[in-house]
């Protein structure tokens, strides 16, 4: 089977479609049975009561938002590093969804954090690191979306991708240090509950629901950028010809 | 009520809301782009009509 | 060549004395603003000074990178530099160099006698530049990054700011923790360690990027026939 055909932009476009209700019809089935598992079999918490619950959607969004940044670098690293087209396009459609699950992650850890720790934020290493990589996501969506040129804006992306997720490590390793100096409230944020086996399995479906949500919506916004480029190239092509 | 009722509630629905609002958003994105489309092909066609 | 490249660069700085000055006057101002905006406590304006001082050092670097590398694009000689058979890397290192030489080290000639404002005790003051010695040169190695990926963009100055700031948040995390150790007594030696570990590994990489990024962006100028 010759995989290679698809990497045209062109090619890649139908394929995605006809992949597209695959991947959102199971999501919608695992998000509803992830959701039930996770508010009527799981148990009540002994420490945290019933808040522990949003840990359901806050830790599965926290999880994409980094491996999305992770896969978004490595998709813009392979475009640039082979000239690959629809590599590039695909780091571009990775960024939104990710800084949406991380900017969710933050949302939802506020809302955890007020009844468990009774306060809305604290300077922990995972919630401080967590605000940096949107700050990163915004830095890369802003720069593709200033630079006109296609080409370059993939490029350009793809550097500041790569350096960022070379940086991430580094960013993270250091707010943990500067958290461990200013110990002042030696609180542990987001302290998972004890797991018991339904909190794992909703937890671990809700996942599976979000990787699934990720690949239809990223692969429905990739043919869009490729309609959109498409596009561009042909009226471009129009205008200099007449 | 639960205490917490109003917290757990609260992140659900903004999930809702960041979800939907980046797929309302995408297919906004399509819309625009498709209507963009038919309206620079109403452009060519108006422009080599007046050209004869 | 990285000789003539730094060389010309501090000329043209020379020739441009006010945009320099400029920067350095940003920095002084906005470290005492936040006396004023806070209050004159000598307890509360030594705990705050640390990160004052580099937050401020992180802004007025800001402002200076855009220049670094339009002017050049401007007259034409950016081109000329990525021609020559010389390593870029040489080239945007030596551009650092001087950016360096150029905005950072009159920060750090400046900084004690903010310090002082502050209240801060002579070995703090110390502690400061040598902090302020071994992180600014990564803050113009990182920002070179941002200048080369921004070049002709409308609203570069305010996008490096965007792309560049959090990845200068390990400096200021290093950079103000030293200094804060000196105040409360706590490890400084780990702090400046870890500066200068930043500091290695962006003398060997940043350059680098920089370098790509100058030719993602010329390109465009360099191939666009629009």
């Amino acid at each position: 089977m010759n995989w290679y055909k698809y990497s045209s932009p062109a090619a890649f476009y139908p394929l995605a479609g006809k992949l597209i209700p695959w991947f959102a019809i199971p999501a919608i089935v695992l998000f509803t049975v992830g959701l039930y598992v996770g508010f009527f079999v799981a148990p009540t918490d002994f420490q945290q009561g019933e808040a522990y619950r949003i840990m359901f959607i806050h830790v599965p969004a926290a999880w994409m938002g980094m491996l999305l940044y992770v896969l978004m670098a490595f998709y813009a690293g392979i475009g640039w590093a082979f000239n690959a087209r629809l590599a590039s396009m695909m780091a571009s459609a990775l960024a939104i969804t990710g800084a949406m699950f991380t900017l969710l992650s933050l949302v939802t850890g506020a809302l955890w954090g007020k009844p468990t720790w009774g306060t809305y934020w604290a300077w922990d290493a995972r919630m401080t690191s967590t605000l940096i990589l949107l700050f990163l996501y915004i830095g890369f969506i802003s720069l593709q979306a200033t630079i006109e040129d296609p080409r370059r804006a993939d490029r350009a992306g793809a550097v500041l991708a790569v350096v960022g997720v070379i940086n991430v490590p580094i960013i993270y390793f250091s707010v943990q240090w500067w958290n461990t100096l200013h110990q002042g409230a030696t609180i542990r944020m987001m302290g998972k509950p004890t797991i018991a086996a339904p909190m794992l399995a909703a937890l671990l479906i809700m996942l599976a629901a979000c990787w699934l949500y990720s690949i239809a919506v990223v692969l429905y916004r990739l043919r869009v950028i490729i309609r959109e480029r498409e596009q561009r190239a042909s009226w471009l092509a129009q205008g200099t010809a007449s | 009520m639960d205490r917490y009722a109003f917290y757990v509630w609260g992140s659900y629905i903004s999930a809702l809301i960041l979800i939907g609002g980046e797929i309302a958003l995408l297919i906004k994105r399509k819309n625009d782009l498709k209507r963009q489309a038919s309206l620079h092909a109403v452009e060519q066609r108006r422009g080599s009509e007046s050209n004869i | 060549m990285f000789r003539s490249v730094v060389a010309r660069d501090l000329m043209l700085a020379w020739r441009r004395r006010s945009d320099v000055f400029a920067t350095l006057f940003f920095f002084v101002i906005v470290v005492s603003l936040f006396p004023l905006g806070i209050g004159p406590e000598t307890q509360l304006l030594r705990s705050i000074a640390p990160g004052v001082v580099w937050v401020a050092a992180l802004l007025a670097s800001m402002l200076s990178l855009g220049r670094m590398f339009a002017n050049d694009e401007q007259d034409g000689t950016l081109e000329q530099l990525l021609l020559t058979p010389q390593p870029l890397y040489l080239v945007v290192l030596g551009k650092t160099l001087a950016q360096w030489l150029v905005s950072e080290v009159p920060l750090i000639l400046v900084a004690p006698l903010l310090g002082m404002q502050f209240n801060l005790p002579s070995e703090t003051l110390i502690v400061l530049v040598v902090t302020l010695l071994i992180g600014t040169p990564v803050l113009s190695l990182v920002g070179s990054i941002g200048a080369g990926l921004t070049l002709g963009l409308r609203g570069a100055n305010v996008l490096i700011a965007l792309l560049i700031l959090p990845l200068y948040i390990p400096v200021l995390i290093f950079g103000a923790g030293a200094v804060d150790a000196s105040i409360s007594g706590g490890e400084i030696a780990a702090n400046i360690y870890l500066l200068a570990a930043l500091l290695v590994v962006s003398l060997v990489f940043a350059p680098w990027a920089t370098a790509a990024a100058l030719r993602i962006s010329m390109e465009y100028f360099l191939t666009s026939d629009i």
